[in-house]
């Protein structure tokens, strides 16, 4: 008996052990990566049999494009009701996952579009949101268990997950004949991977904006900048009267520097024209380049100039993005002008509820720097990508890509969006009207270049941002340091 | 702890005075001066003390403030600045939190995940502990060196071959999921620390017990585990609180799915992707903190019992 017991311990203790041994042990080889992402694959084959399957169709039915476009033509704004209508019964219950970094009143947002659609088709939408996304759905991916679409923050990782094969093409289900009347060229370019769809953008940036306080321009007599040379000329003036021109503000934890790099990416495109934007992102040209070196001189005059930044260089890296758009509206106001994205329009508006749009706060479009490159601008979206094939996601995918999904979130601000069919009249505001209308108009619109650059160049970039913001004197310095990091990254 | 240090002297000195009473006036003052040297002994150490939990408490005493505060100050001023006339408190915050889409079902879930996930390690480590301690079988020490080894594997580095592992098992999103993570993830260290506990008993306790015939279940039963009762309690408390604020874990294992998704996972919704909003997690860390400090009181009082209190009297 006392032996029995005995022993029976012994076994629950080994087994115990066991467990937590099998439990971690392949963790303790992470060097074998990609051994084990092999026999994830492997494992995991059985339970994605279907999806592959899916997927192998969709591409042989992707060279035939004509042919597949009649049975799910549904796209969007016109064609939308019908379809939806046809997949009512089959989609009730059936469940979509979407995996993305919306939280607080964007979530709300998204739920009141999601909500449309589940009313149509009887399909249920779980929201799984993370602010760590990329780290979330990496590991998720690995694992073998990524959710139904994917809501990234860039296109960089849109490309990457393409290359590895986890995501589905688009073209092979959509109507593109709609993708392409929705849908600027260059928008379906940058989604694209070896000529087929993976990506739809969803939520703009439109990163030309620098936010100023109309009635602090009047009282002090400012006018607003056309040109570089007009707004450097403006700064002097305001330095000349004891008032600071710029707010700079590149604090946001480990993401921190970003504000700093879509001031260069968007002086870049200004300065040196869409041909060497693009070469300098894909590294054909070094970022030593004289036209690029030119730039960060431009930048570093700003950030260099005494008077020119509230709180310098320390001010600049401590102060956190969104606090940086507050120092215009106060009273006195501490600073007169703060260049972010369109986005920064909710955050005035959050901390200032009273501000009227236009007569309280506005935005200039960056000021021209070479007269041949004048109405660029730089954009960033959110990127939408499907990595399970069912038809309840082919019918979300699609219903999100559509004009009506995207008015709908429009109409309740905080919203830009990519497809050309929303009408200007759906935006609440004239601010985010205006924002919208210089999106679509504009002559040259470039992705910002870090979003696009690989993920290790982006971060990088960051931190040299940073550095360059403490001693903006030191351009060669820094241009070497990013050309140095940038041949260990592009392959 | 200066308390308990000072009080047996102190009682000491009036039980010698009915000897002496003669002495009364003399030692008196004396007296006096004794403590008087006492305490400005123990002035030192109690003022660093004070200090350093001062020095602790402050930061969240500043997320107090804060979540009392109203958005536009939060970002405009620091707490402190709070603290003087005008006074301007608001509950915006916490209404925020508490109305929240799916509060409710994630306080649910969070309880769901936590309870399982503290007992079962629990339950599970002190078996294998008893038997590191105190039964002898081939190997035993170096299979508990493994297990020691295993509080070194970072969490992180786990994350996707068990995922693996989980989705050929079905057990993606589902609770019994997460409490085997969590168990996992806890044992090493129950299993460090009671085993170590364990053994601190005194083996006499052991051979009486097995003369008068008791089973090695009787013995755990009976013998080890009331012994244990503040080693146990201290154990529950860091098990409780590292999966009741646990976030990776549940976002990788569930998903993030809302009928799922713990607390945690809810409470980082609220916040949008540029980081703003910030303000409701204040209040959100206040409305979370409630229900650990429950449990911290609860058990709280099983510390400053002596360990082996009376266990072997008679």
């Amino acid at each position: 008996m006392f032996i029995q017991k005995r022993t029976g311990l012994i076994i629950a203790g080994l087994l115990l052990v066991a467990l937590v041994a099998v439990a971690c042990a392949p963790a303790a080889a992470p060097t074998l990566a990609p051994t084990a992402a092999a026999t994830t694959a492997a494992t995991t084959a059985a339970t994605t049999a279907p999806t592959t399957a899916a997927t192998t169709a969709a591409t042989t039915a992707a060279t035939t494009a004509a042919t597949t476009a009649p049975t799910t033509s549904a796209t969007s704004a016109s064609a939308g009701a019908p379809t939806t209508a046809a997949t009512t019964a089959n989609l009730s219950g059936q469940h979509v996952s979407v995996l993305g970094v919306w939280g607080s009143s964007e979530l709300t947002a998204f739920q009141k579009v999601y909500g449309v659609w589940e009313k149509q088709t009887g399909g249920v939408v779980d929201w799984q949101g993370t602010r760590d996304l990329t780290a979330v759905l990496t590991t998720r991916v690995q694992g073998g268990n990524p959710p139904d679409i994917a809501i990234l923050p860039n296109p960089a990782l849109m490309q990457q997950l393409a290359s590895q094969g986890h995501l589905i093409a688009l073209d092979s289900f959509m109507n593109m004949n709609q993708v392409k009347t929705d849908y600027a060229p260059a928008w379906i370019n940058l989604g694209s991977y070896q000529n087929k769809l993976y990506a739809i953008f969803y939520r703009a940036a439109n990163k030309e904006t620098v936010w100023y306080n109309p009635q602090a321009f009047t009282a002090g007599g400012y006018t607003v900048p056309k040109t570089w040379t007009e707004w450097m000329a403006l700064a002097n003036k305001m330095v000349a009267d004891g008032k600071t021109p710029f707010s700079i503000a590149a604090e946001n934890g480990a993401a921190s520097g970003w504000p700093l790099t879509d001031w260069m990416s968007e002086i870049v495109l200004n300065n040196c024209g869409p041909t060497v934007y693009d070469q300098w992102v894909t590294h054909t040209i070094p970022w030593t380049d004289a036209c690029i070196k030119q730039s960060f001189q431009l930048f570093g005059t700003i950030l260099g100039t005494k008077g020119y930044v509230l709180g310098g260089g320390q001010g600049v890296d401590a102060t956190n993005f969104v606090n940086g758009t507050y120092p215009m509206y106060t009273n006195p106001p501490t600073a007169y002008m703060d260049y972010l994205g369109s986005f920064a329009q909710g955050f005035i508006t959050a901390q200032y509820p009273k501000l009227q749009a236009v007569t309280g706060y506005n935005f200039f479009p960056f000021p021209t720097i070479n007269s041949q490159y004048a109405g660029s601008v730089t954009i960033g979206a959110d990127v939408l990508v499907m990595m399970h094939d069912t038809p309840a996601v082919r019918s979300f995918m699609t219903y999100l890509a559509g004009a009506p999904a995207q008015e709908t979130w429009a109409k309740l601000g905080g919203f830009i969006a990519v497809n050309r069919s929303v009408p200007l009249s759906a935006y609440p505001d004239p601010i985010s009207k205006a924002v919208a209308q210089d999106l679509y108009t504009a002559k040259v619109s470039r992705f910002g270049a870090g979003d696009v650059m690989p993920a290790a160049m982006q971060q990088a970039w960051w931190k040299q941002m940073l550095l360059f913001a403490q001693n903006p004197s030191q351009v060669d310095a820094t241009l070497n340091s990013l050309e140095n990091s940038a041949k260990s990254i592009y392959k | 702890m200066s308390d308990s240090t000072t009080h047996p002297q102190m009682k000491v000195r009036p039980e010698a005075r009915p000897a002496q009473p003669a002495a009364r006036e003399e030692e008196h003052p004396r007296l006096d001066a004794a403590r008087l040297v006492h305490v400005l002994l123990q002035a030192p150490l109690n003022i660093i003390v004070v200090a350093v939990s001062l020095l602790w408490l402050l930061p969240t005493a500043g997320l107090l403030v804060s979540s009392f505060r109203p958005a536009q100050a939060i970002s405009q001023s620091g707490w402190w600045t709070a603290l003087v006339p005008p006074y301007h408190f608001v509950l915006d915050n916490y209404i925020q939190v508490l109305t929240a889409n799916g509060m409710g079902q994630g306080f649910i879930n969070s309880l769901i995940i936590t309870i399982p996930g503290t007992i079962l390690p629990i339950l599970i480590g002190s078996f294998a502990a008893y038997g590191f301690a105190w039964m002898n079988f081939p190997g035993r020490d170096w299979i508990f060196i493994v297990v020691v080894g295993l509080l070194v594997v970072p969490i992180q580095m786990t994350l996707i071959p068990i995922l693996q592992l989980y989705n050929t098992l079905h057990l993606t999103g589902t609770f019994p999921g997460v409490w085997l993570a969590h168990t996992a993830y806890g044992l090493p260290l129950a299993v460090y620390l009671l085993r170590n506990f364990f053994q601190s008993l005194p083996k006499d306790l052991f051979e009486s017990a097995r003369l008068d015939g008791a089973t090695e279940r009787q013995i755990f039963f009976r013998i080890v585990i009331p012994l244990s009762v503040p080693a146990l309690a201290s154990l529950t408390i860091f098990q409780f609180l590292w999966v009741w604020n646990d976030l990776l874990v549940a976002l990788i294992y569930l998903g993030g799915d809302p009928r799922v998704a713990p607390m945690t996972v809810t409470v980082s919704n609220l916040v949008n992707s540029y980081g703003s909003n910030y303000q409701v997690l204040t209040a959100a860390a206040f409305i979370s903190m409630l229900l650990p400090l429950v449990v911290f009181f609860s058990l709280q009082q099983y510390f400053a019992r002596g360990l082996l209190a009376g266990s072997i009297k008679g």
